[in-house]
């Protein structure tokens, strides 16, 4: 599809920002959901190329404003709820138990 | 469930996405080609800036699965891969900013011969 | 009720890996293990330094570097070099003639058992959606200045095919250990978005 992910000649996005000091996950959040992703791709819950069309589905603003594995997130649970492996009231519920402990995360 | 165990292996195993198919290969080296002209709501990896465009098969890859059936759930349909060049003047017209070329992997379906 | 009053908002990343993470443990779809693991072998194992030791082989071993050209996939399982996102590798020989850099305009995909995991800027929509209209204004950025002799060819990982480039050895070298030599060979040049240190530098 013609998403805001196909992106290549688009023009306007001006010089290529670089930090050649930053570490390869900038939060643990981060590397879990690397690990999770491959996990449940390794489980077969879904494909790659399932993930990929999951992250070209955002929305054009939400996917510029996000990173990497923000879009590698948004993927998981698009996927995992779209195939019923999750629903989303046990999501909800989990995502508003883990909120109360807060900081036992 | 791939358990902890597995893991050192898996990753270095991988998962290749190269299969046998009983076709031929359509294409192959140095023949012109033109990738089709089409605007799929759906999964693709020809990207919107080669599409209705003009390139040279430089190499066969073997056939791979097919991620624009793979992608919606409908099997993996492997088709035959190739390596096109496009000359940046064919891509971005007068707009390219020097010699050069892009070079795509792309699936037997994306495209025609030409010429 | 925790009587700590610490909330996160629902949108929040963190927690909203840790529900995907713990509802997936329990329905047996993650051994919870295997997520340190994996991110060990990222941390430690895969990285810049062992697509540097292949360079400096094939600048060292001159049948070893033809086979890599020839077959990039089963040159590097001689070096035991292999795996998830480097299934099918084509090493791409940057000469005085022609300059190769790679991207995934499409999404950022990566040869992850020569490189391991890309920057950023490899993953930002700047460079995926200029490197392939203006390479020359976008190494130019890098600091890189490409005579208009030489051919610029941008390779966009858009399949499985996964591409690392093969830099020119530097001047002033000729008796440099291949140990040596892996010093020289830096994360950039094997993109294409840089070129090897200068001895006279390290």
């Amino acid at each position: 599809m013609h998403s805001i992910a196909d992106m290549g000649g688009m023009q306007g996005f001006g010089p290529v920002v670089r930090n050649d000091d930053e570490p390869l996950f900038k939060a643990e959040w981060e590397e879990t959901t690397f690990a999770v992703n491959l996990l449940l791709l390794a489980a077969g819950c879904f494909n790659i190329d399932e993930s990929r069309h999951s992250m070209e589905r955002m929305a054009p603003l939400e996917y510029l404003k996000t990173s990497y594995f923000e879009h590698w997130l948004h993927s998981l649970e698009d996927l995992l709820i779209a195939k019923g492996i999750v629903t989303r009231e046990e999501y909800d519920a989990r995502l508003a138990q883990l909120a109360v402990k807060g900081s036992d995360l | 469930m791939l358990p902890k165990e597995m893991v050192a292996t898996a990753i270095a195993t991988g998962a290749s996405t190269l299969r046998e198919v009983d076709t031929k290969p359509c294409f192959k080296p140095g023949d012109e080609v033109r990738t089709v002209n089409d605007s799929p709501a759906t999964h693709t990896r020809l990207p919107r800036y080669a599409a209705g465009k003009n390139g040279t098969i430089v190499a066969c890859e073997g056939a791979h699965v097919f991620p624009d059936k793979h992608g919606h759930g409908r099997g993996e349909c492997p088709e035959h891969l190739y390596r096109v060049r496009f000359d940046s003047a064919a891509l971005w017209g007068s707009s390219n900013d020097g010699p050069g070329a892009v070079y795509l992997s792309l699936w037997e379906s994306y495209l025609q011969a030409e010429e | 009720m925790s009587h700590q009053d610490h909330t996160v908002p629902p949108s929040d990343p963190a927690l909203r890996i840790k529900a995907i993470e713990t509802l997936m443990v329990e329905k047996g779809k993650i051994d919870p293990g295997a997520v340190a693991e994996i991110v060990d072998i990222f941390q430690n194992k895969l990285g810049p330094r062992v697509g540097a030791k292949v360079v400096a082989r094939a600048w060292t071993d001159p049948d070893f570097k033809q086979r890599l050209l020839a077959d990039g996939t089963e040159a590097l399982k001689e070096l035991n070099v292999s795996g998830l996102q480097g299934e099918a590798m084509v090493v791409l020989e940057t000469t005085p003639e022609v300059h190769n850099v790679i991207v995934c305009t499409l999404c950022s995909c990566y040869p992850w058992t020569v490189l391991g995991l890309p920057p950023t800027w490899y993953k930002s929509a700047p460079y995926r959606s200029r490197i392939v209209i203006e390479p020359r204004a976008v190494l130019a950025e890098f600091g890189l200045k490409i005579s208009s002799d030489c051919e610029v060819r941008v390779y966009d990982s858009n399949a499985e095919i996964r591409y690392m480039v093969l830099p020119m050895r530097p001047d002033a070298t000729e008796d440099w250990s291949e140990e040596r030599l892996v010093e020289l060979v830096t994360r950039d040049s094997m993109i294409g978005t840089g070129i090897p240190l200068s001895p006279h530098r390290s």
